[in-house]
């Protein structure tokens, strides 16, 4: 496939029937923050799907190389953006009428290695990561982190 | 549209892998697993399991819940009620796609009456687990748990969602 941008791969996954085909090399990642897996790779793009655990905040944090498109999927989530603020949901904390949250399917970039974070409430919150490695061949931007990590285990995965 | 969870399988992978978690109960942790709710209609639903390295639950069941689990990624193995391990290490390999050779590899029908348990080796699973709730409302087949507990937190997501 020839995308030229990570919105040309987001829309294209999301049309295609969002393909599930992990990559056999190191599709998951587990940090103190999120349980991560790549749901599909294709040369310089990826998809990965972020769990992240109830009452946890990621440090201010950028992937240099990267162009990341991020899709709100479920929880009291809440983005940052390159200043450190948190955008404040608290008044979209409420169900559509068939059920799924109403911020489900929103989207916000983090284009060319901006500074971004995340963080979740009481019931942990979970999104889609769209990426472009510009750079080199895509593992996780959980690898390719610039900022403090999220604790000792993410420290640990950072030092290998 | 579905009477059976196979059916509810074949009809979500036909109709493009819907993704539409539910605002209410749509994530829970264990200390060896973060799940999502992916799609819920009815008393059918689909999760996703992202599972840490090198742990292992204990044999366990969910009553009144048919369920039939499908292989993602990493390394999982399956147990049915005789405790045994399905040795899946020849199949540890990719295929020419680069996926894992067991991408899609279905486990069979569990009736809610039999006995499971799940191993994961050093790099972390994931699986899709395909619920028909016949008794009541899905939740998560996490909090609905018959034996003995994977731990701690385990314990506390169980106790939150009551």
């Amino acid at each position: 496939m020839n995308w030229n941008t990570v919105h040309e791969f987001r829309d294209w996954w999301l049309k295609a029937g969002r393909p599930l085909r992990p990559p056999f090399e190191q599709p998951i990642f587990i940090t103190d923050l999120v349980h991560s897996l790549c749901l599909y790779r294709e040369g310089k793009f990826q998809v990965e799907l972020y769990i992240i655990g109830p009452n946890k905040t990621s440090p201010s944090h950028a992937h240099p190389g990267v162009d990341s498109s991020f899709i709100f999927l479920a929880g009291d989530l809440e983005f940052g953006d390159k200043t450190g603020s948190f955008i404040d949901l608290s008044d979209k904390q409420k169900p559509q009428p068939n059920g799924a949250h109403m911020l489900l399917g929103q989207t916000i970039d983090a284009l060319d290695g901006e500074m971004h974070s995340v963080r979740a409430f009481q019931n942990g919150g979970a999104f889609l990561s769209f990426e472009y490695w510009k750079d080199k061949e895509p593992d996780s931007v959980v690898l390719n982190w610039v900022g403090a990590p999220d604790g000792a285990i993410h420290a640990k995965i950072l030092d290998k | 549209m579905y009477s059976n969870v196979e059916q509810f399988r074949d009809w979500w992978l036909k109709a493009g892998r819907p993704l539409r978690p539910p605002f209410k109960n749509a994530i829970h942790t264990t200390d060896i697993a973060y799940a999502l709710c992916l799609y819920r209609e009815g008393r059918y639903q689909v999760e996703l399991y992202v599972c840490k390295p090198n742990t292992q639950s204990p044999m366990h069941k969910h009553p009144g819940v048919e369920s039939v689990s499908m292989y993602l990624a990493g390394h999982l193995e399956f147990a049915k009620d005789n405790s045994e391990f399905a040795d899946l290490s020849a199949y540890q390999k990719p295929q020419a796609n680069g996926a894992h050779m067991l991408l899609g590899k279905g486990v069979e029908v569990n009736d809610g009456t039999k006995d499971h348990a799940l191993r994961i080796g050093s790099t972390g699973g994931a699986f899709l687990i395909f619920e028909h709730w016949k008794d009541k409302d899905p939740v998560s087949v996490t909090t609905h748990w018959e034996g003995e507990l994977v731990g701690q937190e385990h314990a506390k997501t169980i106790q939150a969602s009551q």
